[in-house]
């Protein structure tokens, strides 16, 4: 009776549960073989085989050491960034500015590479973090001031300093830090004892990607094991409730964005001192916005972050494989990407309602 | 700098000032739709590069320009029927889907454009709206070479301000709007059905981007080029919030951004030189300062980012 | 708790993923099977920083491939829109595939090709536009666009009526910021009254801020409009045209786009050199340095316009000539 009732219950739970998971599971494969399905129209449309052209958008990445170490290199900097996005997210706050936070970081880590790039590794690299860490948190503190004072919009405030970033950048490669030789719009080259050290030799594979996994580890500890990250967080889920309880919640807003912009600025110091030695123009592309891409398909939650951030790094060096190894050409690369990245992500928000509609089938059968 | 005060000189700058923020006051009244009912459109300079090569395809298969100008505004609504599909029934994050979509129409656009005319040394020509001397009106002095000899999609975009003003602040639909953006419980509790007006309103900034973009390829020239659009998305998301969010607000702001692109040519021309990147920056840094509050309040639609859920 | 969920399914994604790579890594395949041939398959690339369809530098990269599988019948490959952050992963990659020749379409490819270029001494690193070279495998052919530059000046200054001229450039580079400067001393030093003004529009794509730009030149005088920037040039000739003045057409022969507006057009023979570089490829000929090239080595010419008088033509020829023979200076005034 009571037994059978719930071996009953469990095996129905269970039923569920099993079914839950297989969803987690299926649904973004399926949402990958959507997009794929319809790059694969484009495709046969310029005569590109699709099957050749996918062989390389998957398994391009891991024909030899050096494209699987492209991988992490690309993830390193969205972990970053996606780990910026989480941290505002948890505190109730939308900071979109992760691309101009980054170049600020960049900016700083920059100068200080220039300057002090001649000194012992350990001296220049820590201080080029330390740069970094602190341009990002003044590019994010900005909005969060505004935020907390005026009470202007965290996304429009962000979005806009993106901007204001580029053009700083634009503006320092043109003319006040262009390289010596005056023959291209970027910086020299910043100190070698500046350049970071590579994981696995002759690869890419810099120790910035140690760092960000350090990074995610850190903000996981802070924000849920420590008072002042439940605090964050409690102004993030209930900010009327938090201030109820004394909580001084422009404050809160205020160093939220700072941590916020500091995290993504430390990007721009793996970017920089990692791979490109130098700032120039246009350099990491969209970073910002595949970290917020990365943050939500991980659910917003560090560990989800990295693994995600690993994904789009695949799925960017299976992309430039692919146009290498079959000729399919930008544009169409291009826009695999971005139904994948949005196939994913409707997948990610539907899948509780599958969930449901599966499982109301199930309960009318049984 | 006399040239500066010279009547010559200030109608042409005056005129060009007009051409420059025509493709922007489209699109940001289309973004001001979209944003009054709470959806941030950040794709609007994709749905602009749409617009543009989409109008150069009507025209090209019909020789006709007006078909050229409907077939941009249709694909316009269908790239924002995409978006709206995206952010309001599955609700994905506004920015991201944003961002893909211009992701979509930079690909889509470059791939279409090469499927049908191939690689040309020289872009495919079509034709294009030609400016009209409004009768009358532009014999007047001054004013009338400044605004009445323009194409007629100028005209277009101009008198869709008073009728934004109109349906907004005049009508119920308009209140709906309003209410969807501001407290869409509130409206939903009122019957007002908030999703049904958010897709509306996306669609209508899809169609209105999409005019933006055709007055660049069909108003001031007859060819697509890739990336014409050149960032003109991204300033009209910001003219809208410098705007705050009011078709008036939206036409200042599109005018003035308009007039500094004019002057900043002459500008660079007479050899003064400030860096282009400051100017660059202005509007965005002209926004910060009018989200501030401190020229005059400001608030957004209070819903404004956020996905409704029953 | 679905987070947890979320996270598993992710890991679960990754793991099936890199299983399925264990399963099946392909290592690209050996071509064993192919019988020894005197006609060798050459395996070449061409690497480009944007679109092939952008009616100026990336396009007649473009128009080089199709010169070398037309004449030569060697089928190129070519990549677009490559960022700078991969130069190095694709120099590598086709390096390690064993290419013969990796074209790099901008002198903005040097340094990675230098870097990565020592790793792979069977594969040969040709980059266009810059003057450098490195053993063993790197080389470099820069063009002087300041020459072409240079007979636009010529052109415009005996078609001005009015004594003054536009000069559009897209960023002030050394490289087009020397073209417009070679614009000017041309002009000049056919009459010195006459001035032209500079101006940068920062962009290769903005056709309506070519056309604006134009337009002012216009407005303020100018008669001639001369536009080294892509695709932005099509809006200055589209401005010149409705205001009817006259324009110089400028790397692609340009004359067809508003003829009658369109005196002429400086082109230049860039499909030419990536022929010769195969040749060269061809025949082991492939050395290792940096060039520099001008009207004296075929990689510019002219496409005259209808109306263009004999005077006219004469003098281009002589400066063409005192170009080759080296009597005229790189006028660059630099920074």
């Amino acid at each position: 009776m009571d037994k059978t009732q719930d071996s009953f219950d469990n095996k129905a739970s269970k039923k569920v549960i099993d079914k839950s998971k297989l969803l987690t599971i299926i649904v973004p494969i399926a949402a990958v073989f959507l997009a794929l399905l319809i790059g694969s129209i484009l495709l046969l449309f310029i005569e590109v085989n699709p099957l050749e052209a996918y062989k390389y958008l998957i398994f391009g990445n891991f024909t030899n050491k050096y494209n699987i170490a492209e991988i992490f290199v690309k993830a390193t900097p969205i972990i970053l960034t996606g780990l910026s996005f989480t941290f505002a997210f948890r505190t109730g706050l939308f900071n979109i500015g992760g691309e101009g936070q980054m170049f600020a970081g960049a900016m700083a880590a920059v100068f200080v590479g220039l300057k002090t790039g001649h000194l012992n590794p350990f001296i220049t690299i820590s201080l080029s973090l330390l740069g970094a860490i602190i341009a990002g948190a003044l590019w994010g503190i900005i909005p969060g001031i505004l935020k907390g004072v005026f009470g202007s919009s965290e996304i429009i405030v962000t979005i806009m300093f993106n901007y204001v970033a580029l053009y700083l950048i634009s503006y320092l490669v043109d003319k006040p830090l262009r390289e010596s030789s005056g023959f291209y719009p970027q910086t020299d080259l910043i100190g070698k004892n500046a350049f970071l050290p590579y994981v696995v030799p002759n690869t890419r594979l810099h120790i910035g990607f140690v760092i960000a996994i350090f990074i995610s580890i850190l903000v996981y500890i802070i924000l849920w094991k420590t008072p002042f990250g439940y605090r964050l967080r409690a102004v993030g889920h209930n900010p009327d409730g938090a201030e109820y309880s004394g909580m001084n919640i422009k404050k809160s807003i205020i160093i939220s964005l700072a941590i916020s912009g500091a995290l993504a600025g430390v990007a721009g110091f793996t970017e920089i001192n990692g791979i490109h030695h130098r700032l120039l123009d246009n350099f990491s592309k969209n970073v910002g916005f595949d970290g917020i891409a990365a943050a939500l398909l991980g659910s917003a939650n560090p560990l989800g972050v990295v693994i995600s951030a690993i994904l789009l790094g695949m799925l960017q060096t299976g992309a430039n494989s692919m146009q290498r190894g079959v000729g399919v050409p930008a544009n169409i690369v291009s826009i695999i990407q971005a139904l994948i990245i949005i196939l994913v992500l409707a997948g990610n928000m539907l899948r509780p309602k599958i969930e449901l509609l599966l499982n109301r089938k199930e309960r009318v059968i049984d | 700098m006399k040239d500066i005060l010279n009547i010559t000189f200030l109608i042409a700058l005056l005129s060009a000032s007009i051409r420059l923020s025509v493709p922007i006051l489209f699109a940001a009244l289309g973004g001001m739709y979209s944003e009054r009912s709470g959806v941030v459109n950040i794709g609007l300079e994709g749905i602009m590069l749409v617009g543009a090569f989409a109008g150069v395809v009507g025209s090209y298969f019909t020789g006709s320009y007006w078909i050229g100008a409907l077939v941009a505004v249709l694909s316009g609504i269908l790239i924002a029927a995409l978006f709206a599909l995206i952010t309001v029934k599955i609700k994905i994050n506004q920015i991201v889907s944003g961002v893909a979509i211009n992701l979509l129409a930079v690909g889509l656009t470059s791939f279409f454009y090469r499927a049908l005319f191939g690689i040309t040394t020289v872009p495919i020509t079509v034709k294009a709206f030609e400016p009209v001397n409004i009768p009358v009106l532009s014999n007047i002095p001054v004013i009338g070479e400044i605004f009445f000899r323009q194409t007629i999609l100028v005209y277009v975009a101009f008198i869709l301000v008073p009728i934004s003003y109109y349906i907004f602040y005049k009508t119920s639909v308009g209140l709906s709007i309003r209410t969807v953006g501001e407290h869409p419980m509130a409206a939903d509790t009122v019957g007002i059905p908030v999703n049904k007006v958010r897709t509306i309103c996306v669609l209508v900034s899809g169609a209105l981007a999409g005019l933006g973009g055709c007055f660049l390829s069909l108003g001031q020239f007859n060819m697509f080029v890739d990336n014409m659009v050149s960032g003109r998305g991204f300033i009209a998301v910001a003219a809208v919030i410098f705007g705050k969010w009011s078709p008036k607000g939206v036409l200042m702001a599109s005018l003035i951004f308009g007039v500094a692109d004019a002057l900043q040519i002459r500008i660079q021309m007479s050899g003064i030189s400030i860096p282009y990147q400051f100017l660059l920056m202005f509007p965005y840094l002209l926004t910060v300062v009018a989200v501030t509050g401190i020229v005059g309040r400001t608030t957004s639609p209070k819903a404004l980012g956020r996905p409704y859920e029953k | 708790m679905f987070e947890r969920k979320r996270i598993l399914a992710l890991l679960m994604v990754s793991v099936i993923l890199v299983a399925s790579l264990a399963g099946c890594t392909s290592k690209p395949k050996e071509d064993t099977s192919a019988p020894v041939d005197s006609k060798k398959e050459y395996k070449i690339v061409l690497l480009l920083p944007g679109p092939i369809n952008d009616q100026g530098w990336n396009a007649t990269a473009y128009e080089g491939l199709q010169l070398v599988e037309k004449d030569l019948g060697i089928k190129m490959e070519y990549i677009e829109s490559v960022q700078q952050a991969d130069f190095e992963a694709v120099f590598t990659d086709y390096g390690t595939k064993g290419y013969d020749l990796v074209f790099a379409h901008g002198t903005q490819f040097f340094d990675a090709a230098a870097k990565v270029a020592p790793q792979f001494p069977e594969t040969f690193y040709m980059v266009i536009n810059s003057e450098e070279g490195q053993e063993p495998n790197v080389g470099g052919i820069g063009v002087r666009e300041w020459e072409g530059g240079y007979i636009a000046g010529i052109i415009a200054a005996m078609n001005t009526e009015s004594k003054q001229l536009g000069a559009i450039g897209s960023f002030p580079f050394p490289v087009i910021a020397g073209t417009l400067d070679a614009f000017e001393a041309a002009a000049q030093a056919h009459d010195p009254s006459i001035k032209v003004t500079k101006t940068y529009v920062n962009s290769w794509e903005d056709i309506q801020k070519g056309k604006e730009t134009a337009l002012a030149m216009a407005e303020a005088g100018a008669d001639v409009i001369f536009c080294s920037a892509n695709q932005v040039g099509l809006g200055s000739i589209e401005a010149a045209k409705s205001k009817g003045v006259k324009a110089i057409g400028y790397i692609s022969p340009q004359n067809e786009v508003a003829p009658g507006t369109v005196i002429s057009s400086v082109t230049y023979n860039t499909p030419g050199l990536f022929k010769k570089t195969v040749e060269q490829l061809i025949n082991g000929q492939l050395k290792a340095e940096g060039t520099s090239l001008g009207w004296a080595d075929d990689v510019l010419d002219m496409q005259w316009g209808d109306d263009v008088g004999q005077d006219v033509k004469d003098a281009v020829n002589k400066a063409i000539q005192d170009l080759k023979d080296g009597k005229i200076a790189n006028p660059y005034k630099g920074q």
